[in-house]
């Protein structure tokens, strides 16, 4: 009874088990859902799935056939509807599945076994990446013929068909480990799949119109760009709904990315963006099946990630960071230089969203609570007792002063940055901020990334929403009611600037010294001061708290050292 | 590895001040036990004094906030993936997949855990037969009653022939002749080398299976070792006499009477014909006070050590009024 069996997936070599684990077909997890999912109850959703493919398919082809007479022209316009079809199983049907999937097995306890069996971590998130989804696959399956069919006819080349198929499965996988994760992370089931399906329906359909405001990097992480470089050009002007008199983005898609001083294809752009997300958050899902009760990232990795995507964001900014009124016009999307200003103003105040919204999270990802920085010195105590080095202070457990430090200095200097270049030679140049203007921004991030840090880190999870509620949201409702009922305009901006959110606004507004009459500017700028010394004044109170409270567990850990063993045998 | 695990090939399973901090809740606090190759070691407490966490520990599911953990002489937090292969851990209300049958469930197992695909099917049905559930293989676990639910989740902890059980609570909900399996399971394959730990709140279930124990009381190990050492520490106290009555009122009071003469009683206490007694003489004292009441004219039917032993050690070593005792204890 004690012979002990042999992992198959145990190769001896790293490349040989890598290969391995890419082997989906012989992932038990993959095996395991495929049992539970092909029952004769799926029958249904494949009967559907054919028919509905079908119908479009032939329907659309035939009616332009009968229209137009051009096999070429009606296979070409049938393939929007069909892709359709395609990317609402694979992006919305198979993500929520993986969600509701993952928090199934965690709410039943069976997810526990999973993490119990010899398989590696590897093993386990590609399993659940394959897995839960295999039904969804075949039923993509179940769509191909009819998307052969027409890309034969519509005789398009492997040239275009591939790169959209490859960046539609990347993409198609980073939301299945956005699932993924919302599903290791998330409780409440029927609502965590409500979020994940909005959240894949903002990124497709509501993020990418960030482009026509002069921030195109979130589109590359939908098929949508390479869609519109490889197929839009070959399709009817009439076939994709809503492209006929579209804008043009300030990113042009049908010549590749401006990266940089470079131009990239489109499809190693959205290939490589996409990767770094994919492999985050396979990093996240993969932390997590080590220790479920760890952080999904640790402190070094999100420093990193956090270098990395301000490099791909500043680089697809670039174009627009160095532009003038006259490009713009050469573009055809001003008629005079009157709404430089407006550009001027609005890529500094997305840039400088994204990049606090970023960072907030990865602040809020790697910040221990209080009871786990408790547990880290308990650890760091016992390990000085075995005569180890202490914990390491970017441990998951160690306190965040100085990873939330590197985070804040680094968004000073990229927000900074990009100011500058525009200060310099771009729109911005034609506005001329003083030095002081071009700093407000920066010194904000930094402000409300400790503000968060801090009161995150004293408040702990249920109080610190109840204070994001009461002093991020309330002060700007407060101003809206105030200016609605009592009819005030501008002096409401004091009571609003208690809010970080306005705060970044305000800083980006300070910019412009000539769009605004001199007293709206000083109320602008005395805003953004009083809701400075506000919010600084409220990180002061909660970082003494905070330190205190470190102080004292500090102690209380110290005079508990571990005691001797109660009864050993 | 930060230290050398205890070198005795016997011991399998090893914990040094291994703590555990929910928060603010200390669960496991400071525990430190061997336990040898082959041992049925059972490990007893009232409902959240620890075990489930400390089960939940070893086999690797939960981090303890600091501590060791050597299995097989393998540190747990330096080699976890090679232990895992060893363990076989039964959860506490543990759960089956309800979407797949029962031969489904185990065959996943079995090929996690890299059964050859020409072996599993004997080795589902191997295990599926050791916990009489054969004739269940093609129910989904969705129609299973909790008994049986219990039964297949241990037939999926036998699947990989583990060397260390670590079952948590495994006869809750099993119908009495499954419970007599289950012993009967657990003592064979520890006859084969098998080491298991396993966990309750109820010591009739473990008092007579079990080698050696170990009482958690509020995250603390308060006491561990061989099971008759344990008794032999904390005799018996409780005795059950039986008379036989024509007149209850009369003679309910000559037995008090007797009873309470003796140096070696205490606590008495009667309902109808039964008495129940703390008595703290050797069996000589037992065998003076039998006569004694005999020569009183009373017609003993029985005299008795109470058969729940085990439970008078437990309750003796974590009553919330004995907390001095406990501590104590903790400090032999």
């Amino acid at each position: 009874m004690t012979d002990q069996t042999v992992y198959v997936g145990e190769s001896k070599n790293l490349a040989g088990r890598l290969l391995q684990q890419l082997q989906v077909w012989h992932n038990p997890i993959v095996w395991k859902n495929f049992y539970a999912r092909m029952r004769t109850q799926a029958l249904f959703s494949f009967l559907f799935v054919f028919v509905i493919s079908a119908f479009v398919t032939f329907t659309t082809y035939g009616g332009i056939m009968r229209i137009q007479g051009d096999a070429v022209v009606a296979a070409r316009t049938a393939i929007v509807p069909l892709g359709m079809i395609q990317w609402f199983i694979m992006m919305l049907s198979a993500t929520g599945r993986i969600t509701s999937g993952i928090i199934h097995e965690r709410v039943t306890g069976t997810i526990e076994y999973t993490r119990l069996t010899p398989l590696s971590p590897i093993d386990k998130v590609i399993g659940y990446l394959f897995g839960l989804p295999v039904r969804e696959y075949l039923l993509f399956l179940l769509t191909m013929p009819f998307m052969l069919f027409l890309l034969v006819r519509g005789e398009l080349p492997l040239s275009v068909i591939l790169p959209v198929y490859m960046v539609f499965f990347s993409s198609a996988i980073l939301f299945h480990m956005l699932g993924m994760v919302l599903g290791l992370v998330l409780k409440e089931w029927r609502l965590s799949v409500v979020f994940t399906i909005a959240l894949v329906i903002i990124i497709n359909w509501v993020l990418p119109f960030f482009s026509f405001l002069g921030f195109p990097i979130l589109q590359y992480l939908t098929v949508r760009p390479v869609f519109s470089e490889k197929i839009t050009p070959l399709l009817p002007t009439d076939a994709v709904p809503g492209m006929e008199g579209a804008p043009q983005l300030i990113t042009d898609l049908t010549s590749g990315v401006d990266f940089y001083t470079w131009e990239v294809s489109t499809t190693a752009f959205s290939l490589l963006l996409q990767g770094l997300l994919i492999f985050t958050l396979a990093l996240m899902v993969y932390r997590k099946w080590e220790n479920d009760f760890g952080h999904s990232l640790g402190k070094a990795y999100a420093l990193f990630f956090y270098v990395a995507l301000q490099l791909f964001c500043i680089g697809t900014l670039w174009p627009n960071l160095i532009f003038d009124s006259s490009d713009l016009m050469a573009l055809g999307l001003l008629s005079d230089d009157s709404l430089v200003d407006q550009y001027a103003f609005i890529i500094p105040l997305i840039y400088g969203f994204f990049s606090i919204a970023i960072a907030l999270w990865l602040v809020y990802v790697t910040t221990a609570s209080h009871e786990e920085y408790r547990s880290g010195l308990l650890r760091s105590q016992k390990l000085q007792q075995m005569n180890q080095p202490p914990l390491s202070r970017f441990d998951d457990q160690a306190g965040s002063l100085l990873s939330t430090s590197i985070l804040a200095i680094s968004t000073f200097a990229f927000l900074l940055f990009v100011q500058l270049v525009m200060a310099r030679v771009g729109p911005l140049s034609e506005v001329s901020p003083d030095t002081i203007g071009l700093l407000r921004m920066p010194l904000v991030a930094v402000l409300v990334i400790f503000y968060f840090a801090t009161s995150l880190e004293y408040l702990e999870m249920r109080r610190f929403a109840l204070l994001f509620l009461m002093v991020w949201i309330v002060p700007i409702l407060l101003a809206i009611f105030m200016a609605v009922v009592f009819e005030l305009e501008e002096n409401v901006l004091y009571i609003a600037s208690g809010s970080p959110l306005t705060m970044v606004v305000l800083s980006a507004q300070g910019l412009l010294n000539d769009w605004m009459n001199p007293e709206e500017l000083t109320i602008v700028r005395d805003s953004y001061w009083i809701g400075f010394t506000f919010i600084l004044s409220i990180t002061a109170f909660l970082g003494y708290r905070l330190k205190r409270l470190k102080d004292r567990t500090r102690a209380q850990v110290l005079q508990s050292a571990p005691a001797p063993a109660a009864t050993a045998n | 590895m930060l230290q050398q695990a205890t070198t005795s090939t016997a011991v399998t399973v090893e914990t040094r001040d291994v703590r555990l901090d929910y928060g603010e809740l200390t669960a496991v606090d400071n525990v430190t036990l061997q336990i040898k190759s082959g041992e049925i070691y059972g490990l007893v407490g009232p409902n959240g004094a620890g075990k489930s966490s400390l089960l939940k520990m070893l086999a690797n599911l939960i981090r303890p906030t600091y501590g060791d953990i050597f299995v097989n002489g393998i540190d747990l937090a330096e080699d976890p993936w090679s232990v895992q292969k060893d363990l076989g851990y039964m959860p506490d209300l543990s759960p089956v997949a309800p979407e797949l049958k029962v031969w489904e469930f185990l065959e996943f197992f079995a090929a996690a855990y890299g059964i050859p695909r020409n072996e599993r099917k004997a080795r589902v049905n191997e295990c599926l037969e050791r916990v009489k559930m054969t004739e269940h293989r093609e129910a989904f676990g969705k129609g299973l009653s909790r008994g049986m639910t219990q039964r297949v989740v241990l037939a999926k902890t036998l699947i990989p022939r583990p060397k260390i059980l670590l079952l948590d609570e495994p006869a809750s909900g099993m119908d009495p002749i499954a419970r007599i399996n289950l012993k009967h399971i657990l003592i064979e394959l520890c006859s084969q080398g098998v080491t298991a730990i396993v966990s309750s709140h109820i010591l009739t279930e473990l008092g007579d299976m079990c080698t050696s124990l170990g009482i958690m009381h509020k995250g603390e190990l308060v006491k561990t070792g061989d099971k008759a050492a344990l008794l032999i520490e904390h005799p018996v106290l409780t005795r059950s006499l039986t008379v036989l009555m024509e007149n209850p009122e009369q003679e309910t009071a000559n037995v008090r009477a007797v009873l309470e003469a003796s140096e070696h009683v205490s606590d008495v206490a009667n309902e109808g014909n039964i008495f129940v007694l703390g008595f703290s003489g050797d069996e000589s004292a037992e065998a003076e006070l039998l006569k004694e009441l005999v020569e009183a004219g009373i017609r003993v039917t029985s005299f008795s050590r109470e058969s729940a032993s085990m439970e008078d050690v437990l309750i003796k070593l974590v009553s919330p009024t004995d907390d001095q005792a406990t501590q104590e204890l903790a400090h032999d």
